[in-house]
């Protein structure tokens, strides 16, 4: 005679659901109407659920360091944010004014030309985001070059930036040189 | 209550080893144990803090049988005088991380035997052992269709046809 594992506290039950993957989480939700419900009440779950539906992971400094109501509504009003492509901030960048577009962002950096004269120079900066808890970082500028200027590429996880100058490219910045 | 039985200080052996307790389980069986080896236990903790504060040691009845309560003292006796950080009344639950070794090796019984060890972990507070319990249920239920989840957890399935076709209703809610 086997017992149901549904007799257990609901607190375990939640312990042994927050031990699997979200998929054999979902799956357990069609095995029953009880375990159905426990896993819909129970908000612990519902974030592992919907954080893993937003495509993201809990950030470096572990998932215990806000309330889990709180996460999920972060993660509620980013997927929101996105659905209905809202504006949620405006940022200003004083020590930036003056720099000519285009500016080039990836991930959650970008990179600004500022012209002076006929130098230019790159200001790269982490932006800050109240939906993704992400603090605004200045990063760094380059030294200015009087290189003609077209253009430029960031791909901040190849730690590689492209700068045309309409007769090859300068790679920033593991090194510099003329392609 | 529990019965009065005299577990005076006649029990304790010398050169610091620390006090007895009687476990009784459920068969009726009287275990003696170490007092330092359970203090793992909340639940048995708080009952020592008891007996400190009326003066007065009795045996402690436990609704679980013998076979299940020697499972749990070899497993408080194995980490004895460890710290474990799950056993921190503040810690977060332990979620994905791996189960112990010995733990696993441990935990390497039936599925019938693995929920009454889980239920009598729960019982006397020992949050270590229900967690690492639940990892190894996890394990059991992990990447099974949902036929055999329903196997593993003991449940059947009670949703209506119409039900179990709608996802909306099935998912997230």
């Amino acid at each position: 005679m086997t017992d149901s594992l549904l007799l257990l506290p609901t607190e375990i039950l939640i312990g042994i659901l927050l031990a699997l993957e979200v998929g054999d989480i979902l799956a357990c939700t069609s095995t029953c109407k009880h375990l159905h419900a426990i896993i819909v009440d129970s908000l612990q779950l519902q974030y592992e659920i919907e954080l893993y539906a937003s495509g993201m992971l809990d950030g470096a400094r572990g998932p215990h360091t806000l309330p889990v109501q709180e996460r999920l509504d972060r993660i509620e009003r980013y997927t929101a944010a996105w659905e209905q492509l809202l504006w949620t901030d405006r940022i200003s960048l004083p020590h930036l004014a003056g720099c000519i577009s285009p500016a080039a962002v990836s991930g959650d950096v970008v990179v600004l030309p500022q012209l002076d004269g006929t130098a230019v120079s790159m200001h790269v900066q982490q932006i800050s985001s109240a939906l993704r808890a992400v603090d605004e970082y200045y990063v760094a500028q380059s030294t200015p070059t009087s290189s003609p200027f077209f253009g430029i590429q960031l791909d901040s996880a190849q730690d590689l930036l492209v700068v045309s100058n309409g007769c090859g490219a300068i790679l920033y910045p593991s090194s510099c040189y003329v392609a | 209550m529990p019965t009065i039985v005299s577990v005076d200080d006649s029990t304790v052996p010398g050169e610091g080893s620390s006090r007895l307790l009687l476990l009784v389980s459920s068969d009726n069986k009287h275990i003696v144990v170490e007092e330092d080896i359970m203090s793992r236990s909340r639940f048995i903790s708080k009952q020592v803090e008891g007996f400190e504060a009326t003066s007065q040691r009795h045996a402690i009845l436990l609704p679980f049988s013998s076979f299940v309560l020697n499972k749990v003292i070899e497993y408080c006796s194995h980490y004895r005088g460890y710290y474990l950080l799950e056993d921190d009344p503040d810690a977060a639950p332990p979620g994905r991380s791996p189960v112990r070794e010995w733990d696993q090796e441990f935990l390497d019984v039936d599925r019938n035997m693995l929920l009454r060890i889980i239920k009598a972990a729960h019982y006397l507070e020992i949050k270590s052992l229900v967690g690492s319990c639940a990892r190894a249920i996890a394990d059991m239920i992990r990447g099974k269709t949902t036929e055999e989840m329903r196997e593993i957890l003991g449940v059947e399935n009670d949703f209506t046809p119409e039900e179990e076709h709608s996802p909306s209703s099935k998912c997230t809610g």
